[in-house]
């Protein structure tokens, strides 16, 4: 396979494919021919050492969002099932298999949004905990100035200034923490989507 | 290798490439597989995140009669590779910790 045809493929596969911003990967991958070319390889042998067409696509798809790599697994099954002429089976199947595969498809895609939602209410709440310390702090501190008003005894004003202190404490000595387990939280997030929808590419 | 992991990995190599000197597509994957393997489907998505976080800045040259594509580390790119390299240290100290605990404890084993 010479450049032309190669990037002639990879253009069409990506735009078939909806890929976001085929134009940049299609200049990125003529940039690898053209320098592989100038490093001394010919150009049959810079061609043949990019990576399989199929495999840049599929890693390409890995950025679509998940209703679209669904979409796109349902068309390729109907333009299989007219390959082999059972285009028309494959809608009566779909017709007839409405009340089935609709509410499971709902019911994927809602676990998918639950499972979405806790992960990032887990973030949100490790930083409910943080605002909850640094705002109690806040409050004991200046709760404890109403000893000036004679509202509360002094010992209590102590007690507040004390658990202020605590909390401020808190509040700094887990910011860090906080910050390492959103990092890692956001990563898993990231693993775990690209592991559902690595299912549909 | 575990696939995050890698993509950390990954990340690091190519920002630790550039703190060197600019540099494009190619000689990246020809610096990076001296350690690991790399290919152009790996590093095209990991320039664009890592542009998109502005960690780089991506500039065109002209060479030998065409535009080619250069990266450039940016600071938000070298603060990022020292807190990797801080973080390093941490996972370091456990696996030494981890394979301590795993020596005593074939040890007392045997």
């Amino acid at each position: 396979m010479l450049r032309d045809e190669y990037i002639s493929v990879l253009r069409t596969r990506l735009k078939e494919n909806e890929i976001p911003n085929a134009d940049g990967m299609i200049e990125f991958y003529e940039e690898m021919i053209a320098d592989r070319m100038e490093d001394g390889m010919s150009e049959e042998e810079a061609v043949a050492a990019m990576e399989d067409i199929d495999h840049v696509v599929a890693q390409a798809k890995l950025d679509r969002p998940l209703p679209a790599l669904m979409l796109d697994k349902v068309k390729e099954s109907r333009e299989k099932a007219n390959e082999r002429s059972k285009g028309g089976l494959w809608i009566a199947l779909a017709i007839v298999g409405f009340p089935v595969w609709f509410p499971l498809t709902i019911a994927f895609l809602a676990v998918v949004f639950s499972l979405y939602i806790s992960l990032w209410a887990i973030v949100i709440s490790i930083y409910a905990v943080e605002f909850a310390f640094g705002i109690s702090a806040v409050a004991c501190f200046f709760g404890g100035f109403a000893v000036i008003f004679g509202q509360i005894p002094f010992a209590a004003a102590v007690a507040m200034w004390g658990c202020a202190l605590l909390l401020a404490g808190l509040c700094l000595l887990l910011w860090k923490p906080i910050l390492l387990a959103t990092k890692g939280m956001i990563e898993i997030i990231k693993w775990v989507f690209r592991k559902i929808k690595s299912a549909f590419v | 290798m575990e696939s995050q992991f890698r993509r950390g990995i990954l990340d690091a190599c190519v920002l630790a490439v550039l703190e060197k000197g600019e540099s494009y597509g190619y000689q990246m994957v020809k610096d990076i597989n001296e350690f690991l393997t790399i290919t152009e489907s790996t590093l095209y998505p990991i320039l664009k995140r890592l542009e998109a976080a502005q960690m780089l800045t991506v500039f065109s040259r002209e060479h030998n009669g065409r535009l080619r594509k250069y990266y450039k580390i940016t600071g938000a790119g070298r603060d990022h590779i020292t807190e990797l390299m801080n973080e390093w240290e941490e996972v370091v100290k456990i696996y030494q910790y981890i394979s301590k605990e795993r020596e005593q404890c074939l040890e007392t084993n045997i």
